[in-house]
């Protein structure tokens, strides 16, 4: 290890690797560290993602794929399920092979690539960031960089250190617990994607959801509110709905985890440092689902911060381009996703079990989403209230 | 935001962070949502920074598993001055 890179990236997760991978393939000197002592573990995640983003900066792998997804069903309380395609097609991926091949690529484009090694703290001139302490494999060093990426996931230090850190509502945190579950042959559809809505006798407030990994297993998990994940802990909500579902299998790990819902923080970057994945809260609002946005996120920072570190301003105000160019791409959409959530939260699961009931019988496949807006609305005019929300925040815009 | 953190450390003051070791994780969810920054995972060991805990509540509404309790602070630890 040096004592001076171009960059830093703290944290080998999708975003950071993304990040280091990117950096590297325009040609700077960079440092990609991961506190633990194995790239990929321990996997706190449902494991779905979509290919398109994936493409983008490895090849497709047959050594993480696990399974091709062609459809996804939304199931009620009751069993009517609402079968549509994939917004993009998607793959259930085993995230500690994954986020090891893209370690690897961001290695094999010249970052520099080191397990076990963590961030101390932030080195500064003037307030600004200019590298960080570490601890590497028990010895403690001092390393300057020109641009510190914090990648550090959902409990990011670095983001803290730099200021950034914003700790929203409890309404808007996801409590996450998961089940990889075996011995299910015959009892799921293993290229079919669920996700399981009822507010009083699922999830309140969230969702539990069925990713096959194999025709025999698949991550059985659960996220509810934190707001709402008392007295009953999601814990016990998603061993109730595996007692109910599928008695008697197996479980190959148990995941836990929280992760917050509330779209991308809106300061993203500092004088020499920026935020991404995780950190940077830009998961999914709705799903959750993170990968592929953090990704892109990693992705878009690297586009704004390459040419800022060429000419030498790695200012807060060079950088936060990075933030224009994420709400000029997610920034509405992830509104709208926001205010389904809030909606699908407020709807009783009698209402939800009905809306479901009616869209399973609607040729969805030959639908716009306007159509079907449309006939749901004439079986539920109380929906008309929420649809509004959603058209203001743009959904039926895209 | 401080007002209300305040409010409720005044209505917990009595109170004290326990880890039920058994049952966490070590997920961290807890973590990320302490305003203070007084919970830390050192490796897979979650430990609370007492003195700087708020009882504020948020990382026992967080945990995946109810881990975490406020528990009524027993006289002896105020004698110890913990």
């Amino acid at each position: 290890m040096k004592t001076a890179y171009d960059v830093i990236v703290v944290g080998a997760g999708p975003a950071g690797s993304a990040a280091a991978l990117r950096a590297a393939q325009a040609g700077l000197d960079v440092l990609l560290i991961e506190k633990r002592q194995e790239i990929g573990v321990p996997v706190r995640c449902g494991e779905a993602t979509d290919i398109e983003t994936t493409e983008r900066f490895m090849p497709l792998d047959a050594r993480y794929i696990n399974r091709y997804i062609n459809r996804y069903a939304i199931v009620n309380a009751v069993g009517d399920r609402v079968i549509v395609p994939p917004s993009s097609p998607t793959i259930i991926i085993d995230r500690k092979v994954f986020d090891a091949a893209l370690a690897q690529e961001a290695a094999r484009a010249g970052a520099e690539l080191r397990v076990s090694t963590t961030a101390l703290g932030l080195l500064r001139e003037n307030g600004a960031v200019t590298g960080a302490r570490l601890k590497s494999m028990g010895r403690a060093c001092e390393v300057r960089a020109k641009l510190v990426v914090a990648a550090d996931g959902v409990e990011s230090q670095v983001a803290r250190w730099a200021g950034l850190k914003t700790i929203p509502p409890l309404a808007d945190y996801y409590v996450g617990f998961q089940f990889t579950l075996t011995n299910l042959r015959g009892r799921f559809d293993p290229d079919l994607c669920e996700y399981h809505i009822g507010s009083e006798t699922v999830a309140p407030g969230g969702y539990v959801w069925v990713f096959p990994k194999s025709e025999d297993s698949a991550n059985v998990g659960i996220v509810i509110p934190a707001n709402r994940a008392r007295p009953v802990s999601a814990q016990a909500w998603l061993e109730r709905f595996v007692e109910r579902f599928y008695p008697g299998a197996g479980i190959l790990s148990v995941v836990a985890g929280g992760i917050p819902i509330t779209g991308a923080i809106k300061q993203m970057a500092v004088d020499g440092l920026v935020v991404v994945g995780d950190a940077a809260h830009q998961a999914d609002p709705l799903t959750a689902g993170g990968i592929s946005l953090g990704m892109m996120g990693a992705e878009m920072a690297m586009q704004v911060a390459v040419p800022a570190i060429r000419r030498g301003d790695v200012s807060a105000q060079a950088l936060r381009e990075y933030e224009a160019l994420w709400r000029e791409r997610f920034g509405k959409m992830h509104g709208a996703l926001y205010a389904v959530r809030k909606i699908l939260t407020r709807m009783a699961e009698a209402d939800f079990n009905k809306l479901v009931a009616q869209a399973a019988r609607l040729p969805l496949a030959t639908m716009s989403h306007a159509e079907l807006m449309a006939q749901l609305l004439r079986a539920h005019p109380a929906l008309l209230l929420e649809a509004r929300t959603l058209i203001t925040t743009g959904l039926l815009l895209k | 935001m401080l007002k209300l953190l305040n409010r409720s450390n005044n209505r917990q003051h009595d109170k004290r962070l326990v880890i039920d070791h058994d049952l966490c994780f070590s997920c961290g969810a807890c973590v990320a949502v302490c305003p203070p920054d007084s919970l830390f995972l050192l490796d897979i060991h979650l430990t609370v920074d007492h003195n700087t805990c708020t009882r504020c509540d948020r990382c026992v509404a967080m945990c995946p598993v109810h881990a975490l309790s406020l528990v009524p602070e027993e006289p002896l630890h105020h004698e110890n001055g913990v």
